[in-house]
């Protein structure tokens, strides 16, 4: 019998057109994305090919969650159909039973979901074979592996989504089933995606991993959890597993679909449905018929006062079925749900969390978007449709009221809805604030911020999706091309429209800084909105012409009716909509395109291959030297301006004479303008008399040629003068948040550099391949003789700057203050630095207060220590100082003295969140120190960047490396470890290995997303992941195996020989050199494969037991312990272990807490290693590299409890 | 006030021709329109209700151009769909008072007193403060008519009005109609005769699109006196009766079917002469347009 109803059940859905339509998009969907060479989900590029086995099934899980809204259609109504068909009542009273007809409709229904599903594999898989075989005409075959794996599909279709389509699928046929409603399925839907985002909010978290692994019903976070460490050789050829994890989530998640099933068989009743009698409300009087009808009654239609009394009754009316619905509840407070869990990540930084401050918490709050979404979607066609779904519309149409009422009320409801919503975002925001103890509300931010761009996003939106209801006139239909419209947006950049004036509902307000407000960014935003609200004022015209009234629906009969509509009031209406459009769409492109220069991404990466085509030949050509800089910077912030005039002194210290000078004039800014650049002979003979050789108008690279040849030794004054000018607005995106209202920082990138530029060149190697060009080294080869002559940070010069701003601003720039005055209402500030600088210099203004302290070095010179900062960023300062204070006494005393007389740190707006080290002078993000909610006994991030920005007045500006492989380590691995060791005097060894397996995240997951190769830390190529979190890693590893004060002789050894020099700069080796100086012997080889080669530990303790014999307990152990090396893709070797790792046994010690009682290295030589040793207290656990100190790939499973024999 | 049709026609985009050269002429009063199930009357009543456009022809009501100004007409209307819905989680007076105010009632106070009037004489007053979506078919049908009687309308257009209803329900609907019918315009469409032989002073009888017969009712019968003939006969009769006879009906009384025949004379031997009513005008106008056709 089963058998039957499953075989009519397939049947059926053989006849309809729907289960094509799915399985086509889905085929359709995979094939494309393999197919056409620019959609890439998953971000398959450069060495990792787009038929990886982590990509294969990545996006296979991405299909699976979209293919869901198939999954809710196709589960939700196998019994549904029989009540709304009215069909129930044969069904039932034929001879089936129960479960016969329960299982029968479930799995012919999951039969259906799973060919559909098929196609998601089957898409990949013809996707993969065709473009290899008929390739898309210009698209590189080399995008994917030698050979065709087809266990990866496979695997993917049974590990994944064979258990996605059971759990969800019986979670649907309950759902529909029970509730008899398609609307509750969709709701289950969402809900199930709410679960999807929320295990996407806790795999951030690096403590709630495991969590969210399990709780992912669809698995995406557990695979992501798995695969977060993957080498680039696994990711491209391992398949994925059906283990540890995933196996468990997918039992789970299995399980409760076939609880769920069990549920629904449960609960359901063979009975045809009930009508809902609710409680009878107290008995109110009888009718009585002979009551009469009054008499003549006053009607009007028309008036102000009438419409406006209309348009309030309905817009209530539809208000309240809105938010009385049941789903619109639902979506609403999984919505809310959703936000509250996801507040627990609130804007961590380095496991310290920041200030609840209300624009970040705005910020937080867009993560409801997606809920907003739905409701938009979904609503948009339930309240157009809503008099015709109950078949109210012959009523409704025959009442005397003008077209748009209903139209209009609507659009009215719905915005009500939304503020409501936005309302309720309001106060969960102040109670997030709140539960974090944070209570500076600063309502006037909220309401600003979402009653402008918030909402007004949510108008166009909703007028865009009333449009296609109307117009489409079918509700679902209408649904899918919303939702295609948006994915169209997303990929109309592809084809060259990424202008804002076609991103539908472009502008955006600048994010919110407290130094800055939303600066000048209201110009731009309301013009943009403007643009789009009148574009959506056209649509709804045209939609309020073709709305449906009465029963005529097919198009024909729409459009006469429309053309009969369009009449005085609609037509002046959208007349003026058009007008508006059209006059603001000019306007806009006057500002963007006209007074401002705008390049598509294409027409930017063109420029930059004829950059690189033409100029690359002067690459490494002979030119002078920058050996001193002289200029004067005039700001003007509230337009957002400046002027530079100034001059460069260049001298030849090549052996060669140079005849020609070549000047990329304004570097990294098209808005600089130079309205003058001359040369000045400076020696003996001296003129004037340059010519220009070549002007290259695309690049503002120009070649001049010098009266004469400049001889070694000889100099050349180079005399400029230029403006930059902030005109109108531009688009989204390119606006330049570096010259602002109040907190400008910028550096000297935007003057005149000499010679060609390698930074402007294309980088990604996918792109330069398009385009011809050969794949782009990073840096040059250690031993190059032309990066050892050039420092990473170029040559020092002589420094001199007179910067002006208005009187309420400080301007600062490096050097010490010479003198400070007023003149023409505006302030004055002339710095000089007395020895030389790199040529790296920032310009900065602010409203800012200042914090002042001073420091006294060994030899008893004053350095005067100052913190400019935004008043009210007081929380952070007294620690900052502290850092100031504690790197200059540590760094002083273990390596050089400090080089200066003084030390600043400036707080910028959060517009980027970093800090960054110029010479006595750090420039200082609001975003990452100032707004720190820091625990005392936590490591805290303001702390820690201090700290490492002080390093780099070492670590960058005294000894500066070689512009070659490995540089990166001498400048950022060195200042990690600077900080490192002063944190290490605050925190206890649990707090830094917090930090540091923070770090060893960082380098793993760094590794992960690797495109190109992977170095080893002595040849790193700039790569953060590499200079930032490896190199803590070993740095750290490294003072404790050999010792903090032999790392700290080394270095002042290397600082003593390479310092301040001129002539070359150093690369690793050299460095490393001082290192293995200091290494014993027996250390050399452990030393060699942490920094020389990507080398691994897996250390594992297996068992653990432990017998008390008299007053001490005897522990046994046994620990696994592998060692491998992989090669720049990560393929990795096993090689012969023969190194010292600690072996640790944690006790309780007086307070209570678990701690190290034992702690000692032990040569390890084997695979499994057994040891045995006595302590004196009752052990808890014990551990091999306990605190983690090696690399290591599964840092938990180091430790193990003791078992107590 | 007078509503003339003229010439109306109306095709749907599958074929079906709704209305053929429609011509009618309507008076204060009631007026039913008599046919079966689709033949057109629901469409002529979409009609006229602003709900539907027509291919051809015009229809005024007084000064009115009923298909251009349809707001004009939409003022002076009430309507009572054939089918229809309402919002399930309103309660009557609510939703009675929110079309009210739609429909041009802003005064408050009589706005009140118009919705008390009507639930009272829709016998739906005890049940006013329940939502809609605990109604019964009959419950709904009664808020259906009240809400078409809102405002005073002068053309009251009612779509198979008492379907649904019990004969109480439906006596108490017919007073109401004739209440108003004296100073308005009702157009009842119906397929049940006797609403029509009870309601109207005049009527018009319409099948396949087209008006077969208008006039008074009583009239109507009046010219069949004396030509309707019935006889009991047995079920496997019937059709060759049919072949020999100008059968307009055949219904079943007390489990046989007894037959009706149109003729000058007594037909054949057992058929006696009976005295006509509105359903056999009914019949024998449909039944005459079928012999046009098959003949």
């Amino acid at each position: 019998m089963i058998g039957n109803i499953i075989r009519f059940e397939l049947k059926y859905r053989a006849k309809r057109p729907d289960t094509y339509i799915y399985s086509a998009v889905m085929l359709l969907l995979c094939f494309l994305a393999i197919y056409v060479e620019n959609v890439s989900i998953g971000g398959a590029s450069g060495q990792l090919k787009d038929d990886a086995s982590f990509i294969v099934t990545f996006q296979m899980l991405i299909m699976s969650v979209l293919s869901m809204f198939f999954g809710s259609a196709v589960m939700g109504v196998p019994v549904l159909r029989d009540y709304d068909h009215m069909t129930y009542s044969m069904m039932f009273t034929a001879p089936i039973k129960k479960h016969e007809y329960i299982i029968g409709r479930f799995l012919g229904s999951l039969i259906i979901l799973l060919i559909i599903l098929a196609c998601i594999p089957l898409g990949l898989l013809l996707g993969r074979i065709f473009s290899v075989a008929l390739p898309w005409p210009g698209s590189d075959t080399g995008r994917f592996l030698d050979q065709l794996h087809l266990e990866f599909y496979w695997r993917g279709f049974w590990i994944f989504l064979l258990p996605n389509a059971l759990f969800s699928g019986a979670i649907f046929f309950m759902g529909g089933t029970l509730s008899k409603k398609l609307l509750f399925v969709f709701v289950q839907g969402v809900g199930l995606l709410t679960l999807y985002l929320m295990a996407g909010q806790l795999l951030q978290n690096i403590d709630n991993r495991e969590l969210a692994s399990l709780l992912d019903p669809f698995g995406l976070a557990t695979f992501r959890l798995e695969t977060q460490y993957w080498s680039l050789a696994q990711q491209n050829y391992q398949p994925v597993a059906f283990a540890g994890n995933i196996m468990w989530n997918r039992i789970l998640w299995s399980s409760i679909g076939l609880l769920f099933l069990g549920l629904t068989y449960f609960f359901f009743k063979v009975s045809p449905p009930s009508s809902n009698s609710r409680k009878k409300k107290k008995k109110l009087e009888a009718s009585n018929d002979s009551l009469p009808m009054p008499g003549k009654l006053a009607l009007t239609f028309s008036g102000f006062q009438v419409q406006f009394q209309r348009l309030l009754a309905l817009t209530r009316l539809y208000y309240r079925e809105i938010v009385r619905a049941t789903p619109f509840l639902g979506i609403t407070i999984l919505g809310f749900i959703y936000m509250m869990v996801a507040s627990i990540n609130i804007n961590e930084v380095f496991g310290n969390a920041t200030y609840p401050t209300t624009y970040l918490i705005l910020e937080f709050l867009e993560g409801f978007d997606l809920f907003f979404f739905i409701i938009v979607v979904f609503y948009s066609g339930e309240l157009i449709w809503r008099e015709r779904d109950i078949r109210m519309n012959q009523i409704y149409d025959t009442l005397p009221v003008p077209d748009a009422l209903g139209l209009v009320s609507k659009f009215l409801a719905f915005v009500f809805v939304h503020i409501t919503l936005l309302l309720g975002l309001m106060l969960m925001g102040m109670l997030i604030q709140t539960m974090n103890g944070y209570t500076n509300y600063e309502i006037g931010i909220y309401l600003t911020t979402l009653f402008t761009t918030r909402l007004s996003w949510l108008v166009l939106f909703t007028l865009l999706a009333f449009f296609l209801q109307v117009m489409i006139n079918h509700k679902f239909l209408a649904h899918g091309m919303l939702i295609l419209f948006f994915i169209t947006l997303g990929i109309l950049g592809n084809i060259g429209l990424e202008h804002s004036l076609f991103q539908f509902g472009s502008g955006r307000l600048e994010s919110y800084s407290d130094m800055n407000v939303f600066d000048d960014s209201f110009l731009g935003w309301s013009w943009f909105k403007g643009y789009w609200f009148a574009f959506c004022m056209i649509l709804f015209g045209i939609a309020v012409a073709f709305s449906v009234r009465g029963t005529d629906t097919i198009l024909k009969t729409r459009a006469k009716l429309a053309s009969m509509r369009f009449v005085r009031p609609l037509l002046i209406f959208s007349l003026s909509a058009m007008v508006l459009f059209v006059s603001s769409g000019f306007y806009i492109y006057y500002n963007t395109n006209v007074i401002n220069e705008y390049r598509t991404s294409d027409a930017q990466e063109d420029i930059q291959e004829k950059y690189e085509r033409e100029l690359k030949q002067f690459e490494y050509l002979n030119q002078p030297k920058i050996v001193e800089t002289n200029v004067k910077v005039d700001l003007f912030p509230k337009d957002r301006d400046y002027k530079v005039n100034g001059y460069y002194i260049l001298k030849n210290r090549s052996q060669e004479p140079i005849k020609d000078i070549h000047v990329q004039i304004g570097g990294a800014q098209a808005d600089m303008t130079y309205e003058d650049l001359e040369f000045v002979m400076l020696d003996s003979i001296g003129g004037t008399d340059f010519k220009v050789k070549n002007f290259y108008e695309d690049f503002d690279y120009g070649i001049f040629t010098l009266p004469r040849a400049l001889q070694p030794g000889d100099s050349v004054k180079m005399i400029f003068r230029g403006h930059y000018d902030t005109k109108g607005f531009k688009v989204e995106g390119d606006r330049n948040n570096q010259i602002v209202r109040n907190g400008t920082f910028f550096n000297n990138s935007n003057f005149p550099i000499l010679g060609y530029q390698s930074n402007f060149e294309l980088f990604s190697d996918d792109e330069r391949k398009k385009r011809g060009l050969p794949e782009k080294e990073r840096s040059l080869e250690k031993n190059d003789p032309r990066g050892l002559t050039e420092g990473q940070l170029s040559n020092r010069t002589r420094f001199e700057i007179i910067m002006s701003t208005t009187p309420d601003q400080i301007a600062i720039a490096p050097g010490y203050l010479q003198r400070k005055w007023t003149e023409n209402g505006r302030s004055y500030y002339h710095y000089k630095m007395d020895a030389p600088i790199f040529n790296f210099y920032s310009m900065i203004s602010a409203r800012y207060t200042i914090k002042e302290d001073f420091w006294v070095n060994p030899v008893g010179d004053t350095v005067k220590l100052e913190i400019y900062y935004h008043k009210g960023h007081e929380y952070n300062l007294d620690r900052m100082m502290q850092g100031m204070r504690n790197s200059l006494e540590y760094f002083s005393d273990k390596f050089s003295l400090y080089q200066y007389r003084q030390m600043r740190i400036m707080e910028f707006p959060r517009y980027s969140s970093f800090a960054q080290s110029f010479a006595n002078t750090v420039p200082f993000s609001e975003g990452i120190g100032f707004i720190l909610d820091a625990d005392e006994s936590e490591v805290d991030v303001s702390y820690y960047v201090t700290s490492h920005e002080m390093a780099h007045q070492w670590w960058g500006h005294q000894v500066c490396p070689a512009n070659v492989k490995g540089g990166s380590m001498i400048v950022e691995s060195l200042a990690q470890y600077s900080a490192l060791m002063l944190m290490k005097q605050e925190y206890s060894t649990e707090e830094m290995q917090k930090f540091l397996k923070l770090e060893l995240d960082r380098y793993l997951s760094g590794r992960r997303n690797e495109r190109k190769k992977e170095q080893a830390i002595v040849d790193v190529e700039n790569q953060q992941y590499i200079h930032y979190g490896k190199g803590s890693l070993l740095f750290y590893a490294l003072q404790d195996y050999i010792s903090e004060d032999s790392v700290n002789l080394a270095l002042r050894r290397f600082v003593n020989d390479w310092a301040y020099r001129e002539d070359t700069f150093p690369n690793t080796d050299h460095f490393m050199s001082y290192i293995y100086e200091v290494t014993p012997d027996t250390m050399v080889s452990f030393v060699k494969d942490m920094f020389e080669d990507i080398t691994f530990y897996e250390n594992k303790t297996l068992e653990a037991t432990a017998k008390q014999e008299g007053e001490n307990y005897q522990v046994n152990m046994t620990f696994l312990s592998e060692k491998s090396k992989a090669d720049s893709l990560g393929t990795e070797s096993p090689v012969i272990l023969n190194d010292w790792i600690y072996v640790g046994v944690y006790g309780e010690n007086a307070s209570g807490e678990d701690s190290l009682m034992y702690y000692q290295r032990h040569l390890f030589q084997n695979d499994t290693t057994e040891l045995s040793l006595a302590v004196g207290a009752k052990p808890t656990r014990v551990g091999i590299d306990p605190i983690n100190i090696l690399i290591d790939k599964h840092p938990n499973d180091n430790r193990k409890k003791v078992e107590l024999e | 006030m007078k509503l003339t049709i003229n010439n109306l026609s109306k095709t749907y985009p599958n074929g079906v021709k709704a209305l053929q050269h429609v011509n009618l002429e309507i008076s204060t009063g009631m007026f039913g329109l008599l046919g079966p199930n689709g033949a057109g009357k629901s469409t002529l009543m979409r009609t006229l209700a602003t709900l539907q456009e027509a291919d051809e022809g015009s229809i005024t009501l007084g000064e009115i151009d009923v298909l251009r100004q349809k707001d004009e007409v939409r003022k002076i209307l009430g309507y009572l769909p054939q089918e229809f819905g309402v919002y399930p989680k309103i309660p009557a007076d609510t939703l009675l008072d929110h079309l009210a105010v739609l429909k041009g009632i802003t005064n408050t106070k009589e706005r009140k007193e118009v919705v008390k009037a009507l639930l009272n004489k829709t016998n739906l007053w005890q049940h006013r403060k329940k939502n809609l979506g605990t109604y019964s078919g009959g419950m709904r049908q009664r808020f259906g008519i009240a809400q078409a009687l809102l405002a005073n309308p002068k053309l009251i257009i009612v779509d198979e009005p008492t379907a649904g209803l019990d004969p109480g329900e439906r006596n108490r609907f017919h007073n109401l109609l004739v209440e108003l019918g004296e100073e308005s315009i009702v157009i009842l469409s119906t397929h049940i005769v006797d609403d029509v032989k009870e309601l109207c002073t005049a009527m018009a009888v319409i099948n396949e699109g087209q008006i077969l017969m208008t006039g008074n009712p009583l009239d109507a019968i009046g010219k069949l006196e004396g030509k309707v003939w019935s006889k009991s006969v047995d079920k496997s009769q019937v059709a060759s009766l049919q072949q020999q006879f100008h059968v307009i009906s055949n219904k079943m009384i007390a489990g046989k079917p007894e037959i009706h025949v149109i003729s000058d004379t007594q037909p054949a031997e057992g058929f006696v002469s009976t005295t006509p009513d509105l359903e056999d005008v009914y019949f024998s106008h449909i039944f005459a347009k079928k012999q046009a056709v098959t003949a």
